[in-house]
């Protein structure tokens, strides 16, 4: 049985070990045992009468608990030891009590003990553990590989989730191989082969107009017929709607999409109509100040109805759209085989179905009077749609052609033939090269003879020479040599060939293969030379390749991976849909740290800095619209906070929607994330039995004085006292980053943010927060170093790796740990050269 | 004249067959320690949704006064209601679950994460996406039958339909619309042509996990004790998926049952309905497949049962009687060839055993009440399968400890064979089945 996660738990009573604000982190060194006099003392006294082998009646036996065995079973039974404690469940009532003093001590030195266990189990000696590519880092690579777009491609969507580990999804020991994911290599093999070489023939340019007959969805298509005969396309939604309608439209009758990938014209002549809508907004749900924005958005049949979200639907372009005047909009997107442009009005209303009905409510006297009887959903849309001022984008006509500025041979087809087409005759050689870039290091003879007879055998079969070359590239797609990082050279090794370490360093910095100059220096063997080493990390990290890894880093470190896993309510947060906040989010916190690594600033930005990088959505959510001008709407703006309660990483709306659980926040919750992500203290579960709170905000009772009811429980306070105060500071701020004063509606529970750190320190709110943590700024700059190393190598940061942690942070603490620093002096520690 | 009419239909449509079981492919795995879906009993699901629920005072049975303190109620003396009464025939095969749900809203776009949880739109933000239990568990059988799953039903009606069934991929597996294809993909055999086709395929298959195994084990000298257990994860997949190309070119030459009458032409979701489930129960029998997925959904019309008006705009009664009545006729009506399926099922035996013993069959809609659009208080029934029946599970929906309905899946996949502790939103088994 695994034991589930307990975010949703409000209380945790382990000890959190070497932890702490205030407290050094003193971690011991691995051979070290704990003292567990105490604990042992304990259970003799208080325990072992009833939890004896040959008493029934205590169910579990403690005579055999042996502290010096790792074994799971001894954890899980001193799990339980310190769950029932910390309860106060044992000793039973009737049996002798211990004291508050000797019980907590007791539970201190247990939870140390567990943790240690846990650590030394879960240990892989401070080395990576032989690890294949992940997801991502698959689809990056065969992009790369095999020189093809993959801007609507996902050869990996079948794949199962990589499993995570302390949010990472690149720790060799976690990422698992299945026969089910080797059977989606072989399929996405032959995707991705299939892709790469068509088509067969050069391209023909073709052109398709549509001015008529837009049947949308079936829903509208009553009301459209009445209103206008079909005639225009009308777009209402935006396409992050639970229920879209009006929100992706259609080309009519050009369901097979495409022909062939390449890269195609799109015209559209449209007016966007109604920004003077009478209409409150309450009624329509639309920010009116915005110009309206037309987007393209591909779709394909294969994957799902065309009026519907898709999993595959990535924005290929955007514009906005004048008020009333018809124009002509040309875009230029890239479509793939089967693929449609579908249309969509990116800022559009918020649920057209309540529209309807709320028109009638709310304005029903804009309507003519012969239809303001109507009733039912029908009728209601039907009327509004004929007679009504709804938002809305009109398109009139679109012309569609293409591909333009065609390749041919493509790309992908001179990289892989090493010229025009196929020649046969050179086959072994051809194989060659593929292995040897798709392995990133030269492919032995022995692989290639085991792809040499793929080909030959294929021939044999009757397939030709073309068919024969492709099934052998597919083999190699599936070869461990693919799939797995080079560990090095042999079994004695520690030390990684320039091949791997050009590897490593591809993976950390850009997600995905060694780019050519990279890899000519690794051939050369050149990357043990820690000089060149040091400049391929710079150019890497200034070049755009580098966005990668800030958003896979940030996704890992921050587990901004789980944005978008606990979903707000619709109703009280609108705006997180209606503006399809998610990716903004994200995005403000890549461009910040992007900025950092620009500037190569100080890493305490992360913590203090004043300013950021909203769009105009983010900026209502941060009341600050009036920096984002209305016509910029989509754009990032560098933004300078006037008042310090928002400010660094914590005041990123990324971050607090994550540190949330959606629909309420929790002190406990953003507490511990803190503790875990910034100050790199990792909090043990809380007892199985203790019920998680239920937050209550119709009365009196703020969920502070609910937590200070059980932190009147020694056992409880021992750990809460530790994080609740840390989430308090960031009370005053919704589980969707907006501040508030008050919890409720009726504005009876105001929100108390100051707080008392475990040592005494007081602070009155986020700012005096961020204040005290730069005091101690050490445990995040350690934090961040371990994290970004863990990224590096694919595996856990363990207490044997502190010495190498702290002398790469010694070269960069002059300067207040500038960030590109901090990362090249990653990428030249010993620790990035190893196993 | 309805009453009349319905009962004409079934005795068109309900043929008797009985077909000589089967063999059994008699195929080992590759490793004799290595315990395989090949190996174990055979276990099989149907999943059977309707696209707008049970008008809820007909359907549930009389509720009794909640006495207990843990939000569960078990009752096996219950009176059926009116839409549920010929469910009496077949009682004690079946479990009657009441009070569950998913915990989302949505009215008819939550009918389409019955089988999941997940609404569409959250499929993203779950490491499974909006997968639903029947293709989940297909992953599982995989190879072991010709169709790892069938999913049968229509695109029509309003949303697009019942929309059912959904991979991982979060995409949604597009139904076979009605007998006639059905009847083809069970027995008509497959032209030599792409036969040879798909045989190449495996052959090629076969070749690449040869050359990878080769790459493997050369890898092996580079490696510590730690990387080498990872490499026997690899090589571990590469002997399964060895096992299941095998399976699967056994299918190849393994020719499709004997077509036990002549192939049926579609005509209308109500006339097709037995035929449907009887087909169902022919691709069990067979073992065609183990898993099966009906949906039926909006083209499932009323005057095909001699009932005048619209299914959805009946479903919007507004609580006028006749309308209501009209409604509980279709309802009935359903519920009836539901009861006709069981039976069957439990009169084909395999082993020994009635079929319906090996055979979980989950019944139910994700709409709560039509009338009113709401997705909570689910119909659902759980029949066979080897669980223990003849009775009623309430649980009490004001209860903070109530389950989501997705621990019922988690249930049915572990009855099914596969280890798994959670199944999207789920916190657990279902207490009281067991």
């Amino acid at each position: 049985m695994i034991r589930p996660l307990r975010t949703n738990c409000l209380v945790a009573c382990m000890t959190v070990i070497g932890s702490l604000v205030l407290v050094p982190l003193c971690h011991t060194s691995q051979a070290e045992e704990l003292p567990n006099e105490a604990a042992k003392a304990f259970l003799n006294k208080y325990c072992v009468d009833c939890h004896t082998a040959d008493d029934p009646s205590g169910e579990r036996e403690f005579e055999t608990l042996n502290f010096s065995d790792d074994h799971w079973d001894t954890q899980l039974r001193l799990q339980e030891i310190v769950d029932q404690m910390s309860l106060g469940a044992m000793p039973p009532e009737n049996a002798d009590q211990p004291t508050t003093k000797e019980r907590l001590l007791a539970i201190k030195q247990m939870t140390q003990t567990i943790s240690k266990m846990r650590e030394r189990t879960i240990s892989t000696g401070g080395q990576s553990v032989l690890r294949r590519l992940s997801r991502r880092e698959y689809r990056n690579t065969v992009g790369d590989l095999l020189a093809i777009d993959m801007t609507m491609f996902d050869p990996t969507i079948e794949f199962p989730a990589d499993n995570l580990a302390n949010h990472f999804d690149n720790f060799g020991d976690a990422l698992v191989t299945s026969g089910y994911l080797l059977e989606k290599y072989l399929e996405a093999a032959d995707r991705c082969i299939e892709k790469a070489v068509a088509p067969q023939s050069p391209p023909e340019t073709n052109e398709w107009v549509f001015n008529s007959g837009f049947i949308q969805q079936q829903e509208l298509s009553r009301a459209h017929q009445r209103a206008f005969d079909f005639k225009y396309m009308v777009l209402y939604d935006h396409p992050l709607n639970e229920k879209p309608e009006g929100a992706y439209g259609p080309l009519p009758k050009f369901n097979s999409g495409v022909p062939v990938d390449g890269i195609y014209e799109v015209k559209v002549l449209a007016q966007a109509l109604h920004r003077d809508s009478p209409y409150n907004e309450a009624t329509i749900a639309i920010d009116l100040s915005e110009p309206f924005r037309l987007g393209i958005r591909p779709g394909d049949t294969a994957n799902g109805d065309m009026v519907h979200t898709q999993p595959i639907q990535p924005l290929l372009a955007e514009a906005a759209i004048k008020d009333n005047d018809l124009e002509w909009y040309t875009f230029r997107v890239p479509l793939d085989k089967g693929f449609a442009p579908r249309f969509t009005f990116e800022n559009g209303m918020h649920d057209v179905r309540g529209a309807y009905q709320r028109v009638f409510r709310n304005h029903k006297d804009t309507l003519p009077e012969d239809v303001r009887r109507g009733s039912g959903i029908v009728e209601f849309r039907n009327a509004v749609i004929k007679y009504g001022y709804l938002p809305q984008i009109r398109i009139h006509e679109i012309r569609l052609s293409g591909p333009i500025e065609t390749e041919w041979p493509t790309r992908s087809q001179r990289l892989l033939f090493d010229g025009d087409s196929f020649d046969p005759e050179r086959a072994p050689e051809l194989l060659r090269r593929f292995a040897s870039r798709a392995y990133r290091r030269p492919a032995t003879s022995e692989e290639v003879a085991g792809l040499l007879a793929i080909y030959e055998g294929r021939l044999a079969d009757g397939r030709s020479p073309l068919d024969a070359f492709k099934d052998s590239l597919k083999a190699a797609m599936c070869s461990p040599s693919f799939l797995y990082l080079s560990p090095p050279d042999d079994s004695q090794d520690v030390k990684l060939s320039d091949h791997g370490i050009a590897e490593r360093l591809s993976y950390f910095l850009t997600s995905t293969m060694p780019d050519p100059s990279l890899r000519r220096l690794a051939d050369e063997g050149k990357l043990s030379n820690v000089d060149v080493l040091r400049s391929e990390a710079r150019r890497l990290l200034n070049s755009d390749a580098s966005d990668a890894f800030v958003a896979d880093f940030l996704d890992s470190w921050l587990n901004l991976r789980a944005l978008g896993s606990m979903p707000p309510d619709p109703k009280d947060s609108r705006q997180y849909y209606a503006a399809g906040l998610e990716p903004e989010m994200k995005q403000e916190t890549r461009l910040f740290m992007r900025d950092l690594i620009t500037r190569n600033a100080s890493v305490l930005e992360f913590l203090r800095a004043d300013y950021s990088f909203v769009n105009r959505d983010l900026a209502k959510l941060y009341g600050i619209a009036d920096q984002v001008p209305a016509d910029q709407a989509a754009d990032f703006h560098r933004v300078r906070y006037a008042n310090a309660e928002r400010g660094g990483l914590l005041g990123h709306a990324s971050v607090l929607t994550v540190s949330a659980n959606g629909i309420d926040t929790s002190p406990v919750i953003r507490g511990i994330w803190l503790m875990e992500n910034i100050l790199g203290s990792p909090v043990p579960p809380p007892p199985d039995e203790v019920p998680a709170l239920d937050p209550d905000v119709r009365g009196a009772v703020s969920i502070r004085e609910q937590l200070a009811k059980h932190s009147e429980s020694a056992a409880c306070n021992q750990c809460h006292r530790k994080f609740d105060p840390l989430g308090f500071a960031l009370e005053g701020f919704d589980p969707i980053g907006r501040k508030r004063a008050f919890y409720d509606a009726k504005r009876n529970i105001k929100i108390d943010t100051s707080g008392v750190l475990p040592g005494g320190d007081r602070f009155s709110g986020p700012e005096e927060l961020r204040s005290l943590l730069l005091e101690r700024k050490e445990f995040f700059v350690r934090t961040l170093t371990s994290r970004l190393l863990s990224h590096a190598l694919g595996r856990r940061i363990e207490s044997l790796d502190r010495p190498a942690v702290d002398r790469i942070i010694a070269q960069v603490s002059e300067d207040e740990y500038p960030l590109a620093d901090l990362i090249v002096a990653v990428v030249t520690s010993e620790l990035f050269q190893k196993r | 004249m309805s009453q009349m009419h319905r009962r004409q239909l079934l005795r068109a449509a309900g043929v008797s067959i009985s077909l000589p079981f089967f063999p059994s492919l008699g195929i080992r795995s590759a490793s004799a320690n290595q315990r395989s879906p090949a190996d174990a009993p055979k276990k099989r699901m149907v999943c059977i949704g309707n696209m707008l629920g049970f008008h809820p005072e007909a359907y549930w049975p009389a509720a009794a006064a909640d006495d207990s303190m843990t939000g569960l109620n078990e009752y096996r003396d219950f009176e059926l209601n009116r839409t549920t009464a010929p469910l009496q025939t077949v009682r004690n095969r079946l479990t009657m679950i009441g009070g569950l749900d998913h915990g989302t809203s949505g009215g008819h776009f939550s009918i389409h994460s019955f089988l999941s949880g997940v609404r569409q739109i959250d499929a993203k933000s779950m490491p499974d996406a909006n997968v639903t239990i029947d293709q989940y568990a297909a992953d599982h059988v995989a190879g072991l039958t010709r169709f790892s799953t069938l999913t049968i039903g229509s695109e029509s009606g309003i949303h697009g339909g019942c929309q059912l069934s959904w991979t991982r991929t979060g995409t949604r597996v597009p139904p076979v619309p009605g007998p006639e294809q059905l009847f083809k993909l069970l027995f008509e055999g497959t032209s030599e042509q792409d036969k040879r086709a798909v045989a190449d395929r495996f052959k090629f298959q076969g070749s690449i996990l040869d050359m990878v195994k080769g790459d493997a084990d050369r890898f092996q000298k580079q490696l510590n004790q730690q990387d080498r257990d990872k490499l026997d994860e690899y090589l571990t997949s590469v002997r399964d998926v060895e096992r299941r190309i095998g399976l699967r070119r056994n299918w190849l030459d393994v020719p499709k049952p004997d077509a036990p009458f002549a192939a049926p032409k579609n005509r209308n979701m109500v006339e097709d309905l037995p035929l449907l489930y009887d087909l169902i129960a022919l691709a069990l029998q067979t073992d065609s497949t183990r898993i099966a997925t009906l949906e039926i959904g909006g083209d499932f019309n009323p005057r095909d049962l001699g009932v005048n008006g619209d299914y959805h705009a009946l479903s919007h009664h507004g609580q006028l009687e006749d309308r209501i009545e009209a409604l509980i006729t279709l309802e009935t009506y359903q519920i009836e060839q539901f009861v006709r399926f069981i039976d069957k099922l439990s009169k084909l035996e395999e082993g020994g055993q009635p079929l319906i013993d090996q055979t979980m069959v989950l019944f139910g809609s994700g709409m709560g009440n039509a009338n009113s659009h709401t997705n909570t208080n689910l119909p659902v029934l759980l029949a066979g399968g080897g669980f223990k029946h003849g009775r009623m599970l309430a649980f009490d929906r004001q209860s903070k400890h109530r389950p989501p309905l997705t621990n019922l899946f988690v249930s049915m996949l572990q009855q099914f064979g596969i280890e798994t502790d959670h199944f999207a939103t789920s916190t657990g088994t279902l207490r009281g089945l067991a």
